[in-house]
């Protein structure tokens, strides 16, 4: 970590390499049953210990370190997925009695519109937010950044998430 | 290859050589080097009221005044250390000490006036005085987390609004009776909570990681 901090990019790759199974399971001690938030939860600080990295003090023990941003990350985490279970509804049998008729071709088979839609719905509201910004309103990832009051990095890397999510959904669907 | 190898490769790349922090004592002296003068500054907008250090009740508001200062070292010390991973901040019992001692010494300078009580609507100028020096300071402290960020923002927060409520009351006593009473205090107390309130409500949007 310190040659890290002194901008060893070689010595980064490794360290981060080496912490990836190590975070992972630390975060599924935190989330039980849910591999695909473990692994959203392994991204997230990935990119946390990237942004605070010269916060950590070399003449520490990493351990403590590390640890305390697994544990605030897996927490952040399982209060989102809380949040959306909370506010979200998924009625198929109801979405199923309703169609709408102004959609063409919504009625009778499965529409792409409905189809993305499923998709989208297994996302967290960011990433989701993010991928209709950018892939299906077309905007360019800076007015992306400028719409959703974020950094450019910070699309960037939820559209990475959300692209990771979308296909481990795909695998464990079609695999 | 693992599903987080192209993140990590790309973090790498954006890896630049890093300043590291100052331990939290160095951090907390230079934020009282500069936030003290910025609130300072501020109070000056508004009229200053008399300041002599006589009557009874000069010893308790001496003393009020090193509680104060202890209290707001110690409290901004572990806004620093909260922000940062894996840091204990271990001074909740001297913060807590501070925090007595000072309102013992407020309470004991109630004691010594000759209106204990007061009345309702004193110490509206105390308030102002309070969020006119406060807010500034809480911009700096602002500003200094923003360096690291915090994974616990309102925790982070709160402490350096305590802190800053704390130097507010320093300034405070310098254009301040000696001799206090019961609503001019509660106002005080009323001032650094809502310090407290708005550098968290402020502060959270730039200090969340």
């Amino acid at each position: 970590m310190v040659r890290a901090q002194d901008g060893d990019q070689a010595a980064y790759v490794r360290l981060l390499k080496a912490l990836v199974p190590v975070v992972r399971g630390m975060a599924r001690r935190r989330i039980f049953q849910d591999d695909a938030l473990v692994e959203d939860v392994v991204q997230d600080v990935l990119l946390t210990i990237h942004r605070v990295r010269h916060t950590y003090d070399p003449a520490r023990p990493f351990l403590p370190w590390l640890t305390a941003i697994v544990a605030a990350r897996a927490i952040d985490a399982l209060r989102a997925r809380g949040r959306r279970e909370r506010w979200e509804i998924c009625d198929d049998e109801a979405v199923l009695a309703y169609p709408d008729t102004s959609v063409p071709g919504a009625h009778g088979q499965p529409a792409a519109a409905r189809q993305l839609d499923d998709l989208l719905a297994h996302l967290p509201d960011r990433q989701r937010h993010m991928v209709e910004l950018v892939h299906l309103r077309e905007m360019s990832l800076a007015e992306a950044a400028a719409a959703s009051s974020t950094t450019l990095s910070a699309v960037k890397s939820l559209l990475h998430r959300a692209l990771q999510t979308l296909r481990r959904k795909g695998e464990t669907e079609h695999g | 290859m693992d599903e987080h190898d192209a993140l990590i490769e790309r973090l790498a790349r954006e890896a630049r050589p890093v300043r590291r922090l100052p331990a939290p004592s160095l951090r907390t002296a230079g934020w009282m080097a500069a936030a003290l003068p910025c609130g300072f500054l501020a109070s000056l907008l508004l009229p200053r009221g008399s300041f002599a250090w006589s009557g009874p009740g000069a010893p308790w508001a001496a003393l009020g005044l090193a509680a104060s200062l202890a209290l707001a070292a110690l409290a901004i010390r572990t806004a620093f250390a909260l922000s940062i991973a894996g840091e204990r901040p271990a001074h909740g019992r001297w913060l807590a000490a501070a925090a007595a001692v000072w309102l013992l010494a407020a309470l004991a300078g109630v004691t010594g006036s000759p209106d204990p009580v007061g009345h309702l609507g004193d110490g509206v100028y105390c308030y102002t005085f309070m969020l006119v020096a406060g807010l500034p300071m809480s911009a700096v402290v602002v500003a200094a987390l923003r360096r690291t960020r915090a994974l616990h923002p309102a925790a982070s927060l709160a402490m350096a609004g305590l802190g800053i409520g704390a130097l507010a009351q320093l300034l405070l006593v310098f254009c301040h009776p000696v001799a206090g009473e019961l609503f001019d205090l509660g106002m005080h107390v009323a001032a650094a909570a809502t310090l407290v309130a708005l550098t968290v409500l402020g502060g959270r949007r730039w200090v969340r990681l």
